[in-house]
């Protein structure tokens, strides 16, 4: 425990003095600045996606950043020579990530408070944060693993972003049948969506349980079959000793 | 403190081994120098015993205990200084040690390191600021944080000034003689010759020769002398046997002649290195 205590300090101290914190608060006041030309309803209708564009792609990209420097500066093989082991980092990129996450949820709500009047329940917010930024921290990490570059792993996230929407291009193109609508909603992006949308509509529980073990099931998975056991090859590579 | 028997490893996109069976060991409060050209197996082979690599063929003991055994402790006792920069670059030196320095149990004052290796009074100067040398001396540093018992030394004086290369040297002296075991490697083989109580060469995954470095140059070398004495202005070579030293050929040059110079016609680590690795070999290939 005071191993991941230690890494998540450091993890926050990094995303400051890499400018990486800046960059997702000026993230949080685009939104907030975007706010002001949306009426109630609209803002409303588009709150579910902001936040899962937060949990999700912002802090998969903050990952890669992060990555991208730990991976250009060695320092990842350094850590890698220590105590500390595989399951300390990831989780503590987890808790760092989800802070983060987290943080820019809070600059943003008390923004958009200012322009509508907002109510929202915050339990179920902390609780879809934490289900989704875990996944897609898990998938930036991924990305790491396969990408050249940060270049690199903005066209992959890109990518794997277009798959996941081919299913629904196809029923819409009229290229698969239309009963297949009902697999759709289980592809990671709806399913994350739904979960964001938890702290603003009534919960549906039997929906929010499936969604909640799959989004569990799909991270436990990423991390204990790819993530760990490809670690030490991804951080060791190229380096000489 | 390490012994590897019938060490053998295959990458998995491989079909050849890239280690075919190399032993050897590692006594405890010796410096050990590995040495060979690039893609020999030596990169692989300090992997492996860093415990990077985990697939191999073969018997690792450290300190009497399987390597494969030994968990994340393994590194409460080791130290590892990597050939490149590896610190953040947008936090301090010190900044850089102390988030090092917190993944152990054991930890040392980092003042009097930072002092002796002259990075004192650059602590709190961003990494990105530092030059080549300075970020070496890091590294150097952050091996030694957790005080190890072993030291992994990947051209540890590559890129230093002759002076603070020295005190580097110095330093993994002293390290030795506190008792700490050394495994290095390095191209500048004065250090090599410098440092080590043995030394291995390894080429295409097998070990070809391995000796102390005196004992390497006395079987690789001539037990010859060449005298140059000047006669007449005119320059002449003369070439003895050890065992004719004593002789009255060469008494007789010595009183007769004037002697410019005498050379033993002892080999280096250079010449032992082409020799035993065919690097010069492949070179001109």
């Amino acid at each position: 425990m005071t191993m991941i205590k230690h890494l998540v300090k450091h993890e926050w101290m990094r995303l400051m003095k890499y400018n990486l914190l800046v960059a997702s608060i000026v993230v949080s006041f685009i939104w907030i600045v975007t706010s002001v030309f949306l009426s109630s309803e609209e803002l409303m209708m588009f709150l579910p996606t902001i936040f899962l564009l937060e949990a999700s792609a912002m802090t998969a990209l903050l990952i890669g950043a992060e990555m991208y420097y730990e991976k250009k500066e060695h320092t990842i093989s350094s850590m890698l020579i220590s105590p500390m082991s595989t399951l300390d980092y990831m989780v503590s990129k987890v808790i760092a990530h989800g802070l983060n996450t987290l943080l820019v949820f809070a600059i943003m709500v008390v923004g958009f408070m200012f322009t509508i009047d907002l109510s929202l329940n915050i339990v179920a917010l902390l609780f879809g944060t934490v289900l989704v930024a875990t996944f897609y921290v898990g998938l930036g990490l991924l990305l790491s693993y396969v990408s050249k570059d940060f270049t690199g792993l903005l066209v992959n996230y890109m990518l794997m972003m277009i798959v996941f929407l081919i299913p629904s291009i196809l029923i819409l193109a009229g290229l698969l049948p239309e009963s297949w609508v009902e697999f759709t909603r289980y592809i990671p992006s709806e399913i994350s969506l739904r979960l964001m949308s938890l702290s603003l509509t009534d919960i549906d529980w039997t929906q929010t349980i499936v969604d909640a073990l799959i989004t569990m099931t799909a991270s436990l998975l990423l991390y204990r079959l790819i993530l760990i056991p490809r670690f030490k090859a991804f951080a060791s590579e190229h380096l000489g000793v | 403190m390490f012994k590897v028997q019938d060490l053998r490893f295959t990458y998995p996109k491989n079909k050849e081994e890239t280690i075919q069976g190399i032993s050897f060991d590692i006594p405890k409060g010796t410096i050990f120098g590995f040495l060979g050209p690039s893609g020999a197996g030596k990169s692989t082979t300090q992997k492996i015993l860093v415990k990077l690599l985990d697939h191999y063929q073969g018997e690792i003991t450290y300190d009497g205990k399987s390597l494969k055994e030994l968990k994340d402790d393994f590194y409460e006792e080791i130290g590892v200084c990597f050939e490149m920069p590896i610190s953040f670059s947008k936090l301090t030196g010190l900044e850089n040690l102390q988030f090092f320095a917190n993944l152990y149990k054991n930890q040392v004052d980092v003042e009097p390191l930072l002092k002796r290796m002259g990075l004192w009074e650059d602590r709190n100067k961003l990494v990105s600021e530092y030059s080549k040398g300075m970020k070496i001396r890091l590294n150097f540093i952050r091996a030694l944080i957790n005080q190890p018992k072993m030291l992994f030394l990947d051209e540890p004086t590559n890129g230093l000034d002759p002076m603070n290369a020295r005190i580097l040297k110095d330093m993994i002296k002293e390290f030795k003689e506190a008792g700490g075991t050394v495994f290095i490697t390095s191209h500048i083989m004065s250090d090599i010759d410098e440092l080590c109580d043995e030394v291995a060469f390894i080429a295409n995954g097998v070990i070809v020769a391995k000796d102390s470095p005196r004992q390497l140059k006395i079987d690789h070398g001539q037990k010859k002398v060449i005298v140059e004495t000047r006669l007449n202005a005119h320059l002449e070579k003369h070439v003895f046997d050890f065992n004719e030293l004593s002789s009255p050929r060469f008494i007789e040059l010595c009183q007769s002649q004037t002697i410019e110079t005498i050379h033993s016609m002892e080999t280096t680590l250079e010449d032992i290195f082409i020799k035993v690795t065919g690097v010069k070999l492949h070179d001109h290939d």
